[in-house]
């Protein structure tokens, strides 16, 4: 459930539009499960952290006393600008940590990198040197 | 398990202890540590070199960044500095260090930072234009050092020279440490095609062939200091993956440790180890920088090119600003793009017409590091006033060029600013708020936290390259450089650990 909250966040903030694809056409939760297997707790509380303010947030950003997932999509769009540019510095470096890790989903897209012309990337190899 | 180490690597590993004897043990294998150790082990000293991070070839480079910060960067580069601000911190942790995922600018220590050493710190008879130029002359050499060539050069490069030259300003190629750069922007994943002459691809090669020993994955823990002399070090092994912690392993070291932790990590390190000195985790400095991107009609395509292929030095003596191009790949472009939403996508649709040129500041802030409770570590640095208005400046001017070469826009990313500044509203900048939490800053070319110095007061290494009060300990990172540089660091750090291993190799009692 958590999870596809946070995707659900991440889809929002990188929505498909005319233009490109976005997060919202991509296997978000997957993705998460790995995340939280590959990185350090510091970073799943701060994910986790700007999500539930992202969630939790629209009364101070567009003063209206619901989560954001009930919002109309009108209301959800003025939340989101209104967080990313908000003027308690904390709240709009929620935005920041969100477009970051998602970012790190949709820039690796091939299609995505084919709708601007670049090469789709082969897999990491993710080995070293062990003897 | 005393273990035949002659010629070894020794990764990750579960079971008994490892232990080993050495003449040296150097701990840290990026620009110092490697250095440092190829000049012991040059000069047949047996050597013991530990890197916290695992050892990646070139075929194990990532391709996204979602791998490199998996598997390069220093704990996917969730170190932060904190003051009135959030900001992150760059750095790796394998095998050869950050150069192996920055982007090979190299440039020699400015004769005024060699001068200022001299008169305020003492430093004149070890570091001088002589020994630091001789080891330079010799670097440049081995890493094939060159400007970048004018084909590989990339269009958002190419451009920001343009504009430099347009405007009567110093620019020029940056000088890298590359050979045979194919321009296809892998600098910060690494560089899969061995273009890159990292330390991990030549000097810990040539360590073992000369029959040092390597430790990868290995995370010393503590020095160990008997009697007021360093000994040895001692730590266990780490999984890159799992992160569980493996077999313990010792190094006695006979002559010295030397420390190359870098300049987040060799502080933290002295202090688990008991070393107290009034200065220590002091004295923290940086280059922190930011960058605006250029929106242009026609195609810029940034990502062609090496990641920094044009730099200038023109404002580094009066503002105190170095400008540079720099390529973002698309995954972290998104981040530093404003906006959320539709608003968002927009923007990043037009990611081939955009070209990024940032402004790094030789910052007058003094910060400081320490390790916490809880082993972590806190690392507090905010930026001055005077440092904000350097930013404020090299945005400017950045902006102004992007106009110059035919943007039509630029998206500056500092809050409190319109999201878009064109040609007519250039003058806004001059109203951008003097405030750290209004720009998206990032941190890279650290200084200090065990500064060298003649005076006890404000340093932790003396002259003589001796860890004051202990005998046997020296540091060759970033974190013993005693100011900033105003110039990309690799270069003075490569030589100052290669100076200092030469002269206590010389002078060495029998």
């Amino acid at each position: 459930m958590w999870l596809r909250l946070v995707a659900w966040c991440m889809s929002v903030t990188f929505p498909s539009t005319d233009e490109l694809v976005g997060v919202d056409r991509m296997e978000v939760v997957p993705f998460l499960r790995q995340f939280n297997r590959d990185t350090p707790l510091l970073m799943q509380v701060a994910l986790s952290a700007s999500v539930l303010v992202f969630l939790l947030s629209p009364l101070l950003t567009i003063g209206v006393p619901l989560p954001a997932p009930w919002l109309s999509k009108a209301n959800q769009q003025k939340h989101l600008e209104k967080l990313a540019g908000h003027p308690i510095y904390l709240l709009r470096q929620t935005m920041m940590m969100i477009k970051t890790v998602a970012g790190l989903l949709w820039g690796a897209d091939p299609q995505v990198r084919k709708s601007l012309g670049m090469d789709p990337y082969k897999v990491d190899p993710g080995s070293w040197r062990q003897a | 398990m005393q273990a035949p180490q002659a010629g070894r690597h020794f990764s990750f590993a579960t079971g008994p202890d490892v232990e080993l004897t050495a003449d040296y043990v150097v701990v840290g294998s990026g620009a110092g540590g490697a250095a440092a150790a190829i000049t012991l082990a040059r000069a047949g000293r047996s050597v013991v070199l530990c890197e916290a991070g695992p050892w990646r070839d070139p075929e194990d480079y990532p391709h996204t960044m979602y791998g490199t910060m998996r598997d390069m960067f220093n704990n996917w580069g969730s170190l932060v500095a904190t003051g009135d601000s959030i900001i992150p911190v760059v750095q790796a942790r394998l095998v050869g260090g950050t150069p192996v995922i920055n982007s090979a600018i190299v440039v020699r220590t400015p004769a005024d930072v060699l001068e200022d050493w001299r008169v305020r710190h003492g430093l004149g008879g070890v570091f001088n234009e002589d020994t630091i130029g001789r080891a330079q002359d010799r670097i440049e050499q081995e890493l094939q050092i060159q400007p970048s060539e004018a084909e590989i050069l990339g269009p958002s490069s190419e451009r920001m020279l343009q504009a430099l030259e347009r405007l009567g300003l110093e620019g020029h190629p940056t000088m890298r440490n590359v050979a045979n750069c194919q321009g296809v922007m892998q600098c910060l994943q690494g560089c899969r095609n061995r273009a890159k002459q990292t330390s991990n691809v030549l000097w810990i090669r040539e360590l073992l062939q000369l029959g040092g020993t390597v430790l990868s994955c290995a995370e010393v823990e503590r020095v160990a200091i008997e009697r007021g002399r360093a000994s040895g070090i001692r730590g266990h092994f780490r999984h890159p993956e799992e992160r569980n912690r493996g077999a313990g392993f010792r190094v006695q070291a006979t002559r010295g440790v030397f420390i190359a932790a870098s300049a987040t990590g060799s502080a933290p390190l002295l202090q688990r180890s008991g070393v107290r000195l009034p200065y220590l985790g002091q004295g923290w400095r940086a280059h922190p920088g930011a960058g605006v991107l250029g929106v242009y009609d026609e195609h810029i395509n940034m990502h062609r090119g090496p990641s920094q292929a044009a730099a200038s030095i023109h404002y580094r003596a009066d503002i105190g600003i170095k400008l540079e191009s720099l390529s973002l790949p698309l995954e972290l472009i998104a981040a530093r793009v404003g906006g959320a939403g539709p608003q968002l996508m927009h923007k990043l649709a037009q990611y081939r017409k955009t070209a990024m040129w940032v402004a790094a500041v030789r910052c007058d802030a003094v910060g400081s590091i320490k390790r916490t409770l809880w082993g972590s570590t806190a690392l507090h640095f905010v930026p001055s006033k005077k440092d904000l208005w350097r930013l404020r400046e090299g945005l400017k001017i950045v902006s102004k060029l992007h106009f110059e070469v035919g943007a039509t826009k630029v998206w500056p990313g500092v809050y409190g600013m319109p999201a878009e500044i064109t040609p007519d509203t250039l003058d806004l900048f001059d109203q951008a708020p003097l405030d750290n939490k209004a720009y998206t800053w990032v941190l890279s070319h650290l200084f200090g936290g065990c500064s060298l110095g003649a005076d006890p007061a404000t340093s932790v290494v003396a002259p003589d390259l001796h860890l004051r009060g202990v005998r046997n300990l020296h540091v060759v990172d970033a974190s013993a450089i005693p100011t900033t540089l105003g110039v990309n660091p690799q270069h003075t750090i490569m030589a100052m650990a290669m100076v200092a291993a030469e002269r206590l190799v010389n002078e060495e009692r029998p």
